[in-house]
């Protein structure tokens, strides 16, 4: 009993401390990467290459000023942040980092909850991350606050409909809703040396997925929730200090949790990166399996920085049309023809 | 076992809250509170895909309902025309009916509770086989039911999405 | 079968989240002006209340979403029977008599011009 607690708090830490441990490299991505898009120094004084930059933001978010205006409504204006944060660690309960393995003839699953929800859980959970936004817009008081939450609620919610569309076509390749038994169905290789990805049999999937996932998190070229332009901030305009950094923490762990997602729906997973079986020798399986997903996990946060300064910002009909007219359509012919390829095929 | 006690009694205070809060709001965001507990509920007792149902589509979809309605209404506009003093001794009075009812029922009959193990042990795949092979015509029927819905609200929302200069642009 | 991982997740996220903010609040200086106080409306007085009327868009997409979500939600479980029936062609019957129903409530909503948002 007691071993299973013990158990569970490793896997609990491990799986909390591995986003939080790499936010502030993901931040320092995303601000030396927009630099060198745009041909600009960005940071580089505090530490080597400015690495320890976002250490003192932190520290400075600390630091500053803790204001709560006097119209907003104050228990639910403090209480948003932290929801926030709250909601954007609950999916990650349910990632798999590794294939299950064997310790002194105990089997151990690496996510901390398993169920025979599989990826329902972690979808269901993600989708509670419109109220955080929600819950901010309204108890701010601001019309700014306000427009940017309603508008951010009705665009995730309209990309979440796509998303559970490529869904099914997901779960009938697979025939199943764990994560695990999807990794291991993209164990294998076509054609003898692609990996069986369910990227190469969904590839339109992949692709309403992919654009899904940036809905979903409020990133460029979707970040109408903020949308500078017209709306100041959005959502978190009045928030400042430590509050601030707390959307902009669970923001982060969001867009963690949906290219975990996304990586083991149609990457392979936790599948080893070509060449790495070499290692295997040296390495544990699964440190080894572990480093593949956060090494993919990490190639679609580079490429969530890349859109962000290539791509110019929607206007929000167009968002809503891309959403409601082309996506979702391509979803569901999408669904059709897997359905009847896989039927005829038999 | 405290798992369960926990969830019910999150549930039980967010739906009094529901019913309490004088702010529509407050009502709404406790609304998906419970239905999340709710959701836990179910996952306790063992029907995982109706807990996840529950949060996907209760949680999920239902309560963001709720919420852009207050928003659609501006609640604080209608308050003023409210009154609640002269409607409530009807609703005491009804109330207090249905109380005591209940209670007349619990003390008149013996219960008996169903514990977990008596439950009958479904996997969510043969709820699944069920549903397509056995239940094939309600579930049919289902979307009939969806689609008359769309139908309706389409039709019933064209008139106010003609004039718009009601509602505020965004 | 258990949801105390759910819950330590949700216990850690509210902790963390009460932490950094209580950090913050005994670290932070303390605001000095009344002007801070302000709706934040690009510098200028603020005109009007923020609890206004919105579009009745925004709750024509949340009853549509919602409707096809539940379509959706009971495809679903379609999708992962089907490797393991025994009568495929029933169960491909029952998706194309369901798709056909899904499809025409979509192009219902699409040329009631519900999903337009231009003027």
């Amino acid at each position: 009993m007691i071993n299973e607690i013990l158990i569970l708090l490793a896997k609990v830490i491990i799986i909390i401390l591995i986003p939080l441990g790499v936010l502030p490299l993901i931040i320092h991505v995303e601000r030396r990467g927009a630099a060198f898009i745009q041909k600009r120094v960005g940071p580089n004084r505090v530490g080597p290459f400015g690495l320890l930059q976002p250490l003192a933001d932190v520290v400075k978010f600390m630091f500053k000023e803790e204001v709560a205006p006097s119209h907003v409504r104050p228990f639910f204006y403090k209480l948003a942040p932290i929801f926030a944060v709250m909601v954007a660690l609950m999916p990650l309960a349910s990632i798999p980092l590794c294939a299950p393995f064997i310790i002194g003839g105990e089997t151990i699953f690496p996510e901390s909850f398993r169920s025979s929800m599989g990826i329902f859980y972690v979808f269901a959970a993600a989708s509670l991350g419109s109220y955080a936004i929600l819950i901010a817009g309204w108890a701010s008081n601001n019309k700014f606050s306000m427009l940017g939450a309603i508008r951010a609620s009705a665009q995730m919610v309209s990309y979440e409909l796509s998303m559970s569309i490529t869904l099914v076509a997901m779960f009938f390749l697979y025939g199943t809703n764990d994560l695990h038994q999807m990794v291991a169905y993209q164990n294998e290789t076509i054609l003898g040396f692609l990996p069986r990805w369910g990227f190469f049999y969904q590839p339109i999937a992949t692709v309403i997925f992919l654009v899904g996932i940036f809905a979903e998190s409020n990133r460029l070229p979707f970040d109408l929730a903020e949308g500078e332009s017209e709306l100041v901030a959005g959502y978190h305009v009045e928030y400042s200090s430590m509050k601030f950094a707390l959307f902009f923490m669970a923001e982060y762990i969001h867009m963690i949790v949906l290219s975990a997602v996304f990586i083991i729906l149609f990457f392979g997973g936790y599948n080893l990166l070509p060449g790495m079986s070499l290692l295997e020798n040296m390495i544990p399986l699964p440190i080894l399996q572990t480093a593949s997903l956060i090494i993919k996990v990490g190639l679609m946060i580079w490429l969530f920085v890349w859109v962000r300064w290539s791509l110019p910002r929607l206007r929000y009909d167009q968002l809503m049309d891309l959403g409601w007219k082309r996506l979702l359509p391509l979803g569901i012919i999408n669904l059709i023809i897997t359905v009847a390829f896989i039927y005829f095929q038999k | 076992m405290a798992i369960d006690i926990l969830l019910t009694v999150i549930c039980s205070i967010f739906a009094l809250v529901v019913v309490i809060s004088s702010n529509p709001m407050v009502s709404a965001f406790s609304l998906l509170t419970m239905f999340v507990a709710m959701a836990g509920i179910f996952f306790q007792l063992g029907s995982t895909f109706i807990s996840a149902i529950q949060v996907l589509v209760y949680a999920g979809a239902i309560a963001i309902l709720f919420i852009f309605v207050l928003m659609l209404l501006n609640i604080d506009d209608y308050k003023k025309h409210l009154s609640r003093n002269n409607v409530k001794p009807i609703v005491g009075i009804v109330s207090a009916m249905v109380l005591l009812g209940v209670f007349s029922i619990i003390i008149t009959n013996n219960f008996d509770y169903l514990s977990k193990d008596q439950l009958p042990q479904t996997n969510m795949m043969d709820l699944f086989k069920e549903l397509f092979e056995k239940y094939l015509v309600p579930f049919e029927l289902a979307t009939m039911l969806l689609l008359a819905s769309v139908v309706t609200v389409v039709s019933m929302l064209k008139k106010s999405l003609g004039n718009n200069e009601d509602g505020d642009q965004a | 079968m258990n949801l105390l991982p759910v819950i330590l997740f949700v216990v850690i996220g509210f902790l963390l989240g009460i932490g950094l903010l209580t950090v913050s609040v005994l670290l932070g200086k303390k605001p000095k002006t009344v002007r801070e106080h302000d709706i934040y409306e690009s510098g200028v007085n603020p005109v009007g209340s923020a609890t206004r009327r919105y579009d009745v868009k925004f709750y024509l997409t949340a009853v549509l979403f919602l409707l096809f979500d539940v379509e959706v939600v009971f495809l679903f479980p379609w999708a992962l029977t089907y490797q393991e029936s025994s009568m495929k062609g029933l169960m491909i019957a029952e998706f194309v008599f369901f798709m056909f129903i899904f499809i025409v409530g979509y192009l219902f909503v699409l040329f009631s011009k519900s999903l337009d948002w231009e003027d």
